[in-house]
């Protein structure tokens, strides 16, 4: 512990997980010159993100607090930033940065034992499991054993989702071997398939749908980022009270932070590329042939058009539901323009019903908003130690936070932890792994089993 | 001749990043030179100056004047080399 403590002090998170990924490049034998390209990227990603965030709290910060103060709107106490500052959090924490090596490492175990099929190289949505953590690492006062072993079975929890759903992902998308391990969406699936449940059982109800094509036409150019960034500083300048300069400014700094945001996360991303291709390979030597699914972002679910549409028309229902919800202090912000990346397991496993959808969509948001309040404190404080501006007193919010930390399954490990610390997170962790060991152990049975009859 | 390849991906960052990587070291190893430009899949349309083949991450619904191929292969790594046939095939016709 004081090894780790002594890391994080001397080196700040920046440093950190470039190392790390750096040690893990070279034991999965891609060089050290890949190594060393993946962590500098990693690394200058984090400062790129760190620089947009800047930028953006520069004019929002006080922006907020104007509007805040005018509106009467006090409820609002943690902004939301939005995935990319979240993530940087996420991952920046002692805790986050080891969440990598350890759950690719338990990833490989995993699939070598049979207890999932899927090998996830989606690394940076490795974020979420770090999310968890970083949670447990904070509620437990900084016990580091007690966050990896959150991150563990949040990773063992996904994994075997993504097994179960890839069936019915590969077909709606036509994405043959792939299956969908992302932290976020598999929490929201046994909701979904619940509501769905629910929908089928209310006579009326059951048979509605929508038809998206005509909301697509008049959508158009209003769904890209930059432009919700602009009406949303336009909206903020303007319930703020500043003249018209500052709001055009305001407006034209939140699409830039919009825009850039993707991009700097696009730096990270090549960074891990690397690396999820070493794994990729380390892999296929191991498994021999029995089949696998790779592990992939829902960004490959936003391929159909009904989901990101959902995801506009969801917007102004957040905001909405944001005001009136009793309970949330988070003003949504940073995901606004990514409300999409909440509902994309709905349309598979409700078969594309764009009603149940939305509905669904109003349901989930309300659940993020609340969950990411109860986080912000934790991130606020996390957030100081990477370094991020903290919009404290002077900017009107106690607190950030951001929308795609509003975790079910972190929220559980977090009031797990709460209980006991290593004990109850390692007792939830056994039990995961349990599970998991159990449907290894049918696999490998079934699978034997077809072999001998081939 | 460096040719010019459009990927597209749900948020414009994440898996366009891997494919615009991958397929550019996959066709260099083939002696071929591309730029990977990368943007939204509703974007499609507004970006097409000067591309001459569309890789995206899932299913395109319209059909425009380039080519277009699904580049999930890069990464699954299931089928990139028949694909590469295909894009190679595609871009030495220019």
């Amino acid at each position: 512990m004081v090894v780790v403590e002594y890391i994080r002090d001397a080196l700040g998170n920046t440093v950190v997980l470039p190392i790390v990924i750096f040690l893990l490049g070279l034991i999965l034998g891609i060089g050290w010159k890949k190594a060393l390209h993946s962590a500098m990227m990693v690394g200058i990603g984090f400062i790129a993100l760190s620089l947009t965030i800047n930028l953006m709290m520069d004019k929002l910060g006080p922006a907020s607090f104007d509007m805040i103060e005018r509106t009467g709107l006090t409820q609002f106490k943690a902004l939301d930033l939005g995935f990319a500052p979240a993530a940087g959090i996420a991952l920046g924490t002692v805790v986050g940065a080891s969440v990598i090596p350890f759950v690719f490492v338990l990833n490989l175990i995993m699939l070598l034992t049979r207890m999932t099929k899927t090998l996830n190289v989606d690394i940076w949505n490795y974020w979420h499991y770090a999310l968890s953590g970083s949670m447990v690492y904070f509620i437990t006062g900084g016990n580091f054993w007690a966050g990896i072993l959150a991150a563990m079975t949040h990773a063992i929890y996904s994994l075997l989702i993504a097994d179960w759903t890839a069936p019915r992902i590969q077909k709606f998308f036509d994405l043959p071997g792939v299956s969908i391990p992302h932290g976020w969406a598999t929490s929201s699936v046994p909701l979904i398939m619940g509501l769905n449940w629910i929908y089928d059982r209310i006579p009326g109800i059951r048979d509605i749908d929508i038809d998206m094509e005509g909301l697509k036409k008049k959508i158009g150019i209003f769904g890209e980022p930059y432009i919700i960034g602009a009406i949303m500083g336009i909206v903020i300048g303007i319930a703020a009270g500043w003249n018209f300069g500052e709001v055009t400014k305001l407006a034209m700094t939140l699409a830039a932070a919009m825009y850039l945001f993707p991009r700097m996360v696009a730096i990270l991303i090549e960074g891990l590329s690397a690396l999820s291709k070493g794994g990729q390979e380390f892999f296929k030597k191991t498994l021999k042939g029995r089949e696998a699914y790779v592990g992939l972002d829902s960004a490959l679910l936003m391929g159909y058009s009904g989901t990101v549409i959902a995801g506009v028309v969801l917007i102004p229902i957040t905001i909405l539901i944001a005001v009136i919800l009793p309970g949330n202090t988070t003003l949504p912000f940073g995901d606004l323009a990514w409300i999409a990346f909440f509902i994309p397991m709905c349309a598979p496993l409700m078969k594309g019903n764009m009603f149940r959808t939305l509905v669904s969509g109003v349901i989930i948001v309300a659940m993020v908003l609340l969950i990411s309040s109860v986080f912000a404190p934790a991130i606020t404080s996390f957030g100081a130690e990477a370094g991020y501006v903290i919009p404290g007193e002077a900017t009107g919010f106690q607190y950030i936070t951001g929308m795609s930390a509003g975790n079910l399954v972190s929220l559980i490990l977090y009031k797990i932890a709460d209980l006991g610390a290593v004990v109850s997170t390692g007792i939830t962790f056994l039990i995961s792994l349990g599970i998991a060991a159990f449907v290894g152990f049918k696999r490998v049975r079934s699978e034997r089993a077809m072999e001998t009859q081939a | 001749m460096k040719h010019r390849i459009l990927v597209a991906c749900g948020c414009g960052a994440a898996s366009s990043t891997f494919v615009a990587i991958r397929v550019a070291e996959a066709l260099a190893e083939r002696g071929i030179d591309v730029v990977a430009t990368q943007c939204n899949l509703s974007d499609v349309a507004s970006n097409l100056e000067g591309i001459d083949l569309i890789l995206t991450t899932a299913k395109l619904e319209e059909s425009f004047n380039v080519p277009s191929f699904l580049g999930v292969p890069f990464l699954t790594g299931i089928g990139t080399d028949q694909l590469l046939d295909q894009i190679v095939d595609v871009l030495m016709k220019k």
